[in-house]
């Protein structure tokens, strides 16, 4: 037979257990690499493929973000009086909102992980994407001026531009350093 | 009929596999087409009707429209979603595929049977343009049930040579609905991989919300499936496509 004290502290690691389960995903490591960027993004619905939407897009969006985002805050404070005298009390009450605009053009940002779990008439997605940056550019350059259709689209395009000039200061930056 | 304590869940299991109808093998040239040795390789599907040629003929058409769909697909379109502190809510789609229909037809011409595929609920032929012999191995069944699930279903592969993207589908009714709906999503997964426009709008005051649109248009070309599977107890599909770089 268990004691109580054994009993108690089965209950106690059990319950550490299952606290540090969180939401049942398994590690939500970031790699560390210059060259990519990461992002998971989690999204849950009632149609599997529309999970699996949103969770791209939603790790896409958080790719954006880090990318390009002008952000627009918009602080407001203000102080009310209420009473008099010795009663007055001061009421300070501060309101923040804040604007967050992205707008990018992502080349090449794969699905490298994905997994679901069904809940009660629900599928639990997460999506984990990584975006090349740096070196990746290069390569992924070479392989749109194969595409040429896209290529002609994407030439007319500001992240043409962006990648372009990417390309250019990495491409300096290794003569510099004498690998050609 | 006296079944033992042992038999009763045995025939019980039994008896709901068989009631879903869904095959519990396929060949392996189905599951594992890349490794079947012919380039080019593409499967039409259909439902099985009582008449077998009329299941083989519209999966031999509709592998013909595969094959054009594989040569050349343009993708274009968007979908936004809209985030809030309860959740993500879809605002829409448009994202749709566009291929040169005419040239079903000059397919239809050329395409041959390799092997064909006949289930309760399902017939797959295996269409080759150029002569294709695949061995008895890759004509063998592979069973599904007992399997451990293939790593690529959460790890896509990566290599120099393509672009990798998986594909997933619930169960619907009809089991060609489900793989089509399968390779569909992993088309539009590969799209998005290759070019995509993300924007959005995030406002954080007492309340957070957010609008994200994404917008593709992309051509895809060569594509071919690597790998199929079904997770026998969730019902979910998986197809992992690639296009070379």
């Amino acid at each position: 037979m268990f004691s109580w004290k054994q009993v108690s502290a089965l209950l106690i690691f059990a319950a550490l257990i299952i606290g540090c389960a969180g939401s049942g995903w398994a590690t939500r490591d970031i790699p560390q690499d210059p060259n990519y960027l990461f992002a998971w993004g989690e999204a849950e619905s009632r149609q599997l493929q529309l999970a699996f939407n949103k969770a791209e897009l939603n790790a896409r969006a958080v790719i954006a973000r880090e990318l390009e985002t002008k952000l627009n805050n918009l602080q407001k404070s203000f102080a009310e009086e209420i009473g008099a005298g010795r009663d007055m009390e001061l009421l300070t009450m501060y309101t923040e909102a804040t604007k967050a605009v992205t707008s990018a053009q992502l080349i090449g940002s794969k699905v490298r992980k994905q997994e679901h779990k069904e809940g009660k008439e629900i599928y639990k997605v997460r999506v984990f994407i990584e975006y090349p940056i740096g070196e990746a550019n290069s390569a992924l350059m070479a392989q749109i001026k194969r595409n040429q259709n896209l290529y002609i689209r994407f030439r007319a395009s500001e992240g043409f531009k962006e990648l372009d000039d990417e390309v250019r200061k990495y491409e300096e930056y290794k003569k510099s350093q004498g690998q050609y | 009929m006296n079944l033992s304590s042992r038999g009763i869940p045995v025939v019980f299991v039994l008896i709901i596999t068989m009631s879903t109808g869904l095959p519990r093998s396929y060949p392996r040239w189905f599951l594992q087409q890349s490794k079947t040795g012919c380039p080019d390789l593409v499967v039409g599907y259909s439902r099985s009707f009582k008449n077998r040629d009329s299941s083989v003929d519209y999966a031999f058409r509709n592998g013909c429209v595969n094959y054009i769909r594989q040569k050349h697909t343009f993708i274009s379109g968007g979908q936004a979603f809209w985030d809030t502190e309860i959740g993500a809510f879809w605002l829409g789609s448009d994202i749709e595929e566009t291929f040169d229909t005419a040239r079903v037809e000059p397919a239809m011409e050329h395409l041959k049977v390799v092997d064909t595929f006949y289930s309760d609920h399902m017939t797959a032929v295996l269409l080759s343009p150029s002569e294709c012999r695949i061995s008895s191995t890759m004509k063998s069944r592979q069973g599904l049930s007992g399997k451990k699930t293939p790593s690529w279903v959460s790890r896509l592969p990566k290599d120099g040579r393509y672009e990798y993207a998986l594909g997933v589908a619930q169960s619907y009714y009809y089991e060609p609905s489900s793989w089509l709906e399968a390779e569909r999503s992993a088309r539009k997964s590969l799209a998005g991989a290759l070019f995509s426009i993300v924007r959005s709008l995030e406002k954080q005051a007492e309340q957070y919300s957010a609008v994200v649109d994404e917008s593709l248009s992309v051509h895809l070309a060569n594509i071919e499936v690597v790998e199929r599977w079904r997770e026998t107890g969730s019902g979910i599909y998986y197809v992992l496509i690639r296009m070379p770089r």
